[in-house]
């Protein structure tokens, strides 16, 4: 078999098995990586571009405490409601805005508090685990499991998507500015500290929308890695947010696609593509330049 | 001195922690002067660019911009700042740097017909129109300076800042800048840091010497006995970038 008609089968087996009643799970895996793709692009694009991916770290640490918080209440009080989706974009967004403190207003050195921030987050969402009325395996969160997904949490994810969308689009110009020169933005009277909080709670947002499928420890480098790699052949923010957008989609898919044909976990699997995705277009990049420029 | 003030300090003094920078400062800049700030680093230029700002506030005494205090006035000030302090990897095309020139406030959404207008009218003025599309990093020195000063021209300014406007610029690209400030002079007030001597005296009328505390001199009367007293040794040139591109308007990238 040719390698293109194995692709082939691949691709008609993928899409036997998203059609197919039994294995629901894996087409909500499917509709929540590409509503996420978008926001992902967008907001990794802009983490990437001011540098701050050790800040996207924290917040996605953080979120553990949330889950904890909400497993812990679901089991011990029966609050039901309290998502771990829900406690995770609580904490992220309490975590984001500590952060935002930290740059502005406190004396405290911001890298100190983003080290705090990082390692009580988690922490905190363990010793919560330990303290829930029976077991619960934290290895689900920390690296995802598509088998948690349900309508609840594709209806959660959609909403934050369509929010997190919307004020970046709406915001752009000054959300760029204040990545490219506080300063300057300052001048023309851009509230920098509120469009540096905005980014922090959209970098919260944006870490909740795929801990199901990758995982907190991961979900950090699917926002820099499609990002990092558009930014090799792109000269603008918003073609470098397009492109970033693509790719995030297009290694979701494929990770899926490879996790459930070699029955592999899922987001190691979407993240290590991520990383040949990204080595890819290093090497792409420099081969480009090297045709361009052969003498150099 | 005009009788209309540009910027006023009255009584400033500052410091950076137990560090005094600046200590009880008078100085007025009338409207449409070009004033040259110089002095020995750390001796409080660009603190003085930082107060009249609003970025910072004085330990004492009151900075007025355009007869506004600074937060109020600044909106009036076109600012261009050191170009090597920027990330020259980020994803940013010479025209929208330009147009961050045309930002209001937190007003969301895109450019108004009128804002393009003006972008690419400064564009042209720079002679970058060319470059427009082209990667900000991209760009030599003396062009990237340029697109700073077309970002400050964007914002149709009444006084314009310039910090080191000749840092790792070219002899070509600082004869064009030379060009382009007498140019703006007849609309403009202009301040402008630098450590460039030679370029100073062939610009400026007055040149304020700020070690701490600030003292006023026409131009034609800075000599190198004076610098020498001021600074406590010779006034050094800028690093001039010869390696970074040839100055002219051709694009790279």
């Amino acid at each position: 078999m040719t390698p293109a008609t194995e692709a082939e089968t691949v691709m008609a087996e993928f899409w036997n098995v998203l059609t197919d009643g039994d294995f629901v799970f894996v087409r909500y895996a499917f509709i929540m990586g590409a509503c996420a793709s978008v926001a992902f692009g967008m907001v990794g694009s802009l983490v990437v571009a001011r540098r701050v991916t050790y800040v996207a770290g924290a917040v996605s640490h953080a979120v553990l405490a949330g889950i904890g918080a909400s497993v812990f209440a679901q089991r011990a009080y029966g609050w039901l409601w309290f998502d771990p989706l829900l406690g995770a974009a609580l904490a992220a967004c309490v975590a984001a805005l500590l952060l935002g403190l930290a740059r502005f207003a406190a004396t405290e050195r911001e890298d100190s508090v983003i080290g705090a921030i990082w390692s009580v987050g988690v922490a905190v969402g363990l010793l919560f685990f330990a303290a829930a009325p029976g077991y619960t395996d934290p290895m689900s969160y920390l690296f995802g499991n598509i088998l948690l997904i349900g309508v609840r949490d594709l209806w959660l994810v959609l909403v934050l998507d369509v929010v997190i969308i919307a004020l970046t689009v709406f915001f752009y110009p000054q959300l760029k500015a204040v990545c490219f020169d506080e300063d300057f933005a300052r001048l023309r009277g851009v509230p920098v500290r509120l469009a540096y909080t905005l980014l922090l709670l959209l970098i919260a947002l944006t870490v909740v929308l795929l801990i199901s499928i990758v995982g907190m420890v991961l979900v950090v480098a699917l926002m820099t890695l499609p990002a990092a790699a558009a930014g090799r052949f792109t000269r603008s923010l918003w073609q470098m947010m397009a492109l970033a957008s693509v790719l995030c989609l297009v290694f979701v898919t494929t990770g899926l696609v490879f996790s459930f044909q070699a029955d592999l976990p899922t987001g190691p699997t979407i993240i290590l593509v991520a990383g040949v995705g990204y080595a890819l277009a290093l090497g792409a990049r420099s081969a480009v330049r090297l045709i361009a420029s052969p003498g150099q | 001195m005009r009788a209309k003030a540009a910027i006023r300090f009255s009584g400033v003094s500052f410091a950076y922690g137990s560090t005094p920078v600046l200590e009880d400062v008078d100085l007025t800049i009338g409207a449409q002067q070009m004033v040259c700030l110089v002095g020995p680093n750390g001796g409080g230029k660009t603190t003085l660019l930082r107060l009249a700002l609003g970025f910072i506030e004085p330990r004492r005494g009151r900075v007025e911009v355009c007869g506004l205090p600074p937060v109020r006035g600044r909106r009036r000030i076109g600012y261009m700042p050191q170009h090597i302090d920027f990330d020259a990897h980020f994803p940013i095309t010479v025209r929208e740097v330009v147009a961050m020139g045309r930002l209001d406030g937190a007003r969301p959404g895109f450019m108004s017909r009128r804002d393009r207008a003006v972008v690419d009218e400064v564009l042209d003025e720079v002679d970058l129109g060319g470059c427009a599309r082209a990667p900000f990093g991209s760009l030599s020195g003396g062009q990237r300076q340029r697109a700073l000063i077309a970002r400050a021209l964007a914002v149709e300014p009444e006084i314009l800042f310039l910090d080191e406007p000749t840092a790792m610029v070219d002899a070509r690209s600082e004869a064009r800048l030379l060009a382009k400030l007498r140019e703006l002079h007849s609309r403009l007030t202009i301040v402008m840091v630098s450590h460039d001597a030679a370029f100073v005296a062939n610009l400026v009328e007055t040149v304020v010497c700020v070690n701490r505390r600030v003292s006023v001199h026409p131009a034609h009367e800075i000599s190198h006995g004076m610098i020498h007293e001021l600074y406590g040794d010779s006034m050094k040139a800028v690093l001039h970038d010869h390696d970074a591109g040839d100055g002219s308007g051709n694009c790279h990238g």
